[in-house]
């Protein structure tokens, strides 16, 4: 059974890592707008407009 | 451009194209007042962008430094149809909003309010970490805590114990902060709300848990008490976000507050300024179609306005010299100077505006039902609590003490911490997807209560605009002369024709040697070789028997009359259903109306109203008397300034005119859809909304008195309690879901 004074304490760490990682992700504004990023993650990184196009303008 | 339309048609409903908007002259952005007011360090901007619905336009907005070499940086938000821009160090924020405006999205500048915004992104940022760390120790909580229900007995026992307190210590103090606060703020003010009952339930269930800790009896409640804070706590982080997910309106200035003006400076020489710089006795040029900045007086020249937005009505009005002029009125036609008597912001739009928005912050809030009852509910559980400590205090302290633990446990008002703000913050949901935006959650359940409705008439149940009644008597010819001479005239009847002629087609002629008959009477030209005007026809007999015709035009060609258009405003075309639908649903209906009586009661009638159900010729001032003067709870459908203060009277406003009219801030609700369709499903989710409350609250309080009897005669124990306690929560929480899905 000693294992467990082992095994608490790390699993424990470990929780306290996650949730290290998320008030440093929230801190950092990662929550701040929930709706764009799945947008925007959608769209390829193509320039806005072709060679021809660009003659137009 | 092809990738912006190979977006927009990959998204189901394809987004109406952006429309540029009229106005195109934002050289007043880099006005230095407006600046100040507006811009974060002189280099950064953000706006409310109109018409920014997919993903096309985040695509093609997030590109905006390639498209305009001013902005070093663009980040657009969806979730509040913002954007925010970096200018370069030579940029302008005129050219900036003026290729927004190009690419079809008006751009509204945002108040640069830092403190504001950093204190409520801090909030925010609070509140995430709080659910978030109570939901991580809550869960480690739950997992150690099955060894004692599974039989640790011993040292091992007290260890998990102790390891048990520790992990619950951070959620009991920092995580349930907000609640000790909320309620220690009831408690000095001497009300009672939901936190009371809640901190109660935690401070007994904290004692009675370290007491049984220290002397080794098994009585120990960390563990439902961190799942109780980390629900309680999770489902207002979901209610605060469904509330906050949409701009706040109060962060825009009003568009009305807002424009250009030409002031012609000592030298003669006319610059262009942001309205915000003018001052009393500036002389401003107006020219063209514009919206008059200040109030003032015609200093020369003649012209035609359209004060639509202080009457609600659109008929022109013809000024001339020494004429005043109101800010917010439009002008049509004519080139005038205008002495500025009162700056913008002591115009009488300015104060109306002010008003209305005055009033509404301090609108008394009708206390939520639900509020009330928790009151009482709460209340009634402290005394009966009180009287079984009091009435073991001789024989039993110990004894006492459980039981009064039992019974708040049992009885700790879920429904009300919980259930309602869910109802509440899925309505809100739900109907924001239609396209209606509820303001604040009472609202929900101010609809609930509301008997009558009262509908303005222009520009609500009316297009608002003027529209020519009897197209299908105008041959194609005819209308293509009118056209002709119409086609560069801003009077509300050329437009009307000019409309006519877009939606019909035909031949485009073109007319010389157009010119205004004196007073503005009419037009007249030569198209063809023929000499044509149109003018009013009072001669004629009527076409149709349309009473809402406001006029009537005759087109003469070399004096014979060709055609004559009648002229008048609309009615929506759901304006008929959705009446019906409240005579369905029972509401008594009044139609509040600022225009004359027998256009209103003949407007009344061809909707199926009576005449005794019209109100007419009301000014602003006189509805929003007429509403306080109604007994029972009603609700204002509206548009425009001249609405804002019965809107704000009403229990409910709804505003219905797109989403950045000047109603809208004297508002509970506004319908972002320029249609009035959505009256009827607003209604329907309220009231769905609402059930399940009533439903909600009827089971938590037969539960309570059940249980609480149970609890009071000794026949629960505490870990029963806490095993009853969540399923109930449990139960009102599904069916709150359900009843939002139902409708969704």
């Amino acid at each position: 059974m000693n294992i467990i004074y082992f095994l608490m304490p790390l699993a424990l760490l470990l929780g306290a890592g996650f949730v290290g990682a998320f008030i440093y992700s929230v801190r950092k504004g990662q929550f701040d707008d929930l709706e764009t990023p799945a947008h925007r993650m959608l769209l390829d990184e193509k320039s806005i407009t072709t060679k021809e196009e660009r003659k137009q303008l | 451009m092809s990738e912006f339309y190979r977006l927009r048609d990959a998204n189901p409903p394809p987004c109406p194209l952006p429309q540029p908007s009229i106005i195109s002259n934002f050289a007043f952005f880099d006005d230095p007042e407006f600046k100040k007011k507006f811009s974060r360090d002189d280099q950064q901007m953000e706006f409310y962008l109109e018409g920014m619905t997919c993903t096309a336009c985040l695509w093609l907005l997030e590109k905006l430094p390639e498209l305009c070499a001013d902005v070093t940086f663009a980040r657009v938000n969806m979730a509040t149809s913002t954007i925010f821009v970096k200018r370069s160090p030579s940029g302008s924020f005129a050219t900036i909003a003026g290729r927004l405006n190009q690419l079809g999205y008006r751009p509204h500048p945002i108040k640069d309010e830092k403190a504001a915004s950093a204190l409520q992104k801090r909030e925010w940022h609070q509140s995430l970490i709080r659910v978030g760390l109570a939901g991580a120790l809550t869960g480690n909580i739950m997992i150690l805590a099955v060894s004692n229900y599974a039989g640790a007995q011993g040292l091992l026992l007290h260890q998990f114990q102790i390891l048990l307190a520790l992990l619950a210590t951070p959620i009991l103090t920092y995580c349930a902060w907000p609640f000790y606060k909320a309620a220690w703020s009831a408690v000095a003010s001497r009300r009672l709300n939901v936190d009371v009952p809640i901190v109660a339930a935690l401070l007994a269930g904290i004692i009675m848990s370290g007491v049984a800790l220290k002397n080794g009896t098994d009585a120990i409640y960390f563990d439902s008490l961190s799942m109780l804070v980390f629900l309680l706590l999770a489902s207002r982080l979901f209610l605060k976000s469904v509330q906050s997910r949409h701009l706040d309106i109060s962060h825009l200035e009003n568009d009305l507050l807002m424009g250009a003006a030409q002031r012609i400076g000592a030298n003669g020489k006319v610059e262009t300024i942001s309205a915000l710089g003018l001052r009393r006795g500036d002389l401003i040029q107006i020219e063209g179609e514009m919206k008059i900045p200040v109030d003032g007086r015609v200093l020369n020249g003649t012209g035609w306005i359209e004060t639509a937005v202080m009457t609600g009505e659109s008929d022109a009005l013809q000024i001339q010299t020494g004429s005043s002029v109101e800010a917010g009125s439009c002008n049509l036609s004519g080139s005038w100077q205008l002495l500025v008597e009162k700056p913008l912001q002591e115009s009488r739009l300015a104060n109306i505006l002010r008003e209305a928005e005055r009033s509404r912050e301090t609108k008394p809030r009708m206390s939520i039902f639900a509020d009330r009852i928790a009151q009482w509910f709460v209340g009634t559980v402290m005394v009966f609590a009180l009287a079984i400590v009091l009435y073991f205090l001789g024989s039993n302290p110990q004894e006492g003490f459980t039981r009064a633990l039992c019974m708040i446990i049992v009885t700790c008002p879920c429904v009300f911490g919980m259930a309602i703000p869910l109802s509440m913050s899925l309505a809100i949901r739900n109907s924001a997807r239609r396209g209606i935006i509820i303001t604040n959650a009472d609202a929900v359940e101010r609809l609930w209560a509301v008997k009558k409705l009262f509908f303005d008439k222009t520009g609500t149940l009316t297009s608002g605009k003027m529209t020519v009644l009897n197209a299908n008597a105008i041959d194609a010819s005819a209308l293509a002369i009118a056209n002709a001479l119409e086609c560069n005239q801003s009077h509300p009847v050329g437009k009307s024709i000019v409309q006519l002629f877009q939606t019909i087609g035909g031949e485009k002629l073109t007319a010389t040697d157009v010119e205004v008959l004196p007073n503005g009477r009419g037009i007249a030209g030569r198209v063809a070789g023929d000499w044509c005007t149109i003018e009013p026809d009072e001669t004629s007999n009527p076409q149709t028997s349309l009473k809402e015709v406001r006029a009537r035009f005759g087109l003469f060609v070399n004096s014979k009359q060709r055609a004559v258009f009648e002229i008048g405003d609309r009615l929506r075309d759901e304006a008929k259903d959705v009446i019906g639908w409240a005579r369905e649903q029972g509401y008594s209906i009044c139609l509040l109306s600022g225009d004359r009586k027998p256009i209103a009661e003949h407007c009344a009638l061809s909707l199926g109203l009576e005449a005794a159900e019209v109100i007419a010729e009301s000014s602003p001032e006189l509805k929003s008397q007429t509403i306080k003067e109604t007994k029972v709870p009603c609700a204002m459908i509206g548009d425009g300034a001249n609405d804002a203060a019965a809107l704000t009277a009403a229990s409910v406003g709804i505003a219905v005119r797109g989403a950045l009219d000047a109603s809208l801030r004297a508002s509970d609700v506004y319908l972002l859809r320029s249609d009035l369709s959505g009256l009827p499903e607003l209604f329907l989710i309220a009231n769905q909304a609402n059930s399940a409350i009533k439903r909600n609250l009827l089971f938590t309080v037969s539960f309570n008195l059940l249980s609480g009897a149970l609890a009071a005669t000794g026949h629960m124990t505490p870990l029963w309690a806490a095993v009853l306690m969540p399923l109930s929560s449990v139960t009102v929480l599904i069916s709150a879901i359900w009843t939002g899905q139902a409708k969704a």
